[in-house]
């Protein structure tokens, strides 16, 4: 009797760009940290308070895709890397807040969108790695860009921004799908993430400088 | 693995028929429109407070199913039931989807239907829980508490997304009816192993309180 091994789906991340990879997924993670950690600032938070939402920003969205993957624990709390790069933001946040809120939008715009485009890729990689079918690859990607972003408008107390705003939900739920559909077709996990990226990059910019918008009823 | 953890498998399995019985295809019919009718509420509630349309999506789709994930984290079931096949994941997105386009269809549905069909699915949500959580080995405590918030973490979820004071902590007797249902289901499990009258007399025991709050309208007593 032979036992048949499911062929795994775990592609090597090209080990060529495995290190700029890294440092942009920090960057990211910081730059939501610092983004979240401003909106909290200017909420009337205090410094505990700006912390805890910059840091919840700037990784809640990873952690809630691998705690739904069971991939337990969270790649983010295995190593300190994270961690410290979303403490400092948040922490640098506030204490130079004069400084980031001199920083021009525009760029500022550009740079999460690159941070949504790449967390929607990565989560989506990350569950069809895990087995997960196309409709679970969507949500996770999703989820894993914007779940922060969510949390931080819950404890502002206000309407989640990637609910009722803008395309930006929805950039990340077509990278997620853009990913999901080539990883599941071509098995050219390079292509497949480069092509997801720019498709939620492209939406989301678009969405910026034009101010694209999803139906609403009310 | 120990000898009594195989006696305590060889209680709980049983034999798998070939065919699924009328009874597992009416309760996974129920299920499903449990989940859909979930997916309506939640989307027709986040169409109206203004939400776009992935906002009145997530959220029918986060009421429909975050209360099992969060049955299933809890239980350390990973990854939950509701992400390991795509059919929950359709339901609730396509009765999110509908709801969006048909909204004054969903809004001309009385009232009264709906919130049966809602005590329908919170009943059957608690009796699942509870079963789900007892076949993992758990206390009638814990038993209770994965019932209650399969039944109702969803809903719980639902309205923080829209800005709204949960529903489960303002009215009248909706977690309380899970709980029974969920306690009843429970302690039946754990006196008689008979899972089909568990589950029948917890569920009736959860919709009938459900109901009864309802029409007569019920409320546990509050100071404000």
């Amino acid at each position: 009797m032979t036992d048949v091994v499911p062929a795994q789906r775990v592609s090597s991340r090209p080990s060529l760009g495995a290190r700029a990879f890294d440092v942009l997924d920090i960057a990211a993670t910081a730059l939501f940290g610092l983004e979240g950690a401003a909106l909290a600032a200017h909420a009337g938070f205090d410094l505990l308070g700006v912390v805890v939402v910059g840091f919840l920003v700037a990784l809640a969205g990873g952690v809630l895709r691998d705690v739904l993957l069971g991939d337990l624990p969270p790649a983010a709390l295995r190593s300190p890397s994270r961690i410290v790069a979303a403490l400092a933001a948040a922490v640098a946040a506030f204490v130079f807040i004069e400084i980031v809120d001199a920083f021009p939008v525009l760029p500022l715009q550009v740079m999460d969108a690159i941070g949504l485009a790449l967390f929607a890729v990565t989560g989506a990689q990350k569950a069809w790695a895990s087995g997960a079918n196309l409709w679970v690859v969507t949500l996770l990607g999703t989820l894993a860009a914007t779940g922060g972003g969510v949390i931080r408008d819950v404890l502002l107390a206000r309407t989640p921004y990637v609910l009722s705003q803008s395309v930006y939900g929805s950039a990340a739920a077509a990278g997620a799908l853009t990913t999901g559909i080539l990883l599941a077709t071509t098995r050219r996990p390079r292509l497949a993430l480069a092509a997801g990226f720019a498709v939620a990059l492209g939406l989301r910019l678009g969405a910026v400088l034009w101010g694209w918008s999803l139906p609403r009823l009310t | 693995m120990s000898a009594q953890l195989l006696g305590r498998l060889g209680t709980m399995t049983r034999p798998v028929p070939g065919r699924p019985s009328l009874g597992a295809r009416a309760f996974a019919a129920l299920d499903i429109t449990a989940t859909a009718v979930r997916g309506v509420e939640g989307a027709a509630l986040a169409a109206h407070a203004g939400f776009d349309l992935l906002g009145v999506v997530v959220v029918g789709f986060v009421a429909a199913v975050a209360g099992g994930m969060m049955r299933d984290v809890l239980l350390g079931d990973l990854p939950p039931a509701a992400l390991r096949s795509a059919s929950r994941i359709i339901v609730a997105l396509s009765a999110a989807v509908a709801t969006f386009v048909l909204l004054r269809l969903v809004d001309a549905v009385p009232e009264p239907i709906l919130l049966s069909l809602d005590g329908m699915g919170l009943a059957l949500f608690a009796v699942i829980g509870a079963q789900k959580a007892y076949a993992h080995g758990a206390s009638i405590w814990v038993i209770v508490i994965v019932g209650l918030v399969a039944a109702t973490g969803g809903g719980v979820l639902r309205d923080v997304l829209l800005g709204h004071t949960p529903f489960l902590l303002t009215q009248s007797v909706y977690g309380l009816a899970a709980a029974a249902g969920a306690l009843v289901t429970g302690i039946l499990l754990l006196t008689t192993r008979r899972p089909h009258l568990a589950v029948v007399v917890g569920f009736a025991v959860a919709f009938a309180l459900r109901e009864s709050a309802i029409v007569w309208g019920w409320s546990l007593p509050h100071l404000g």
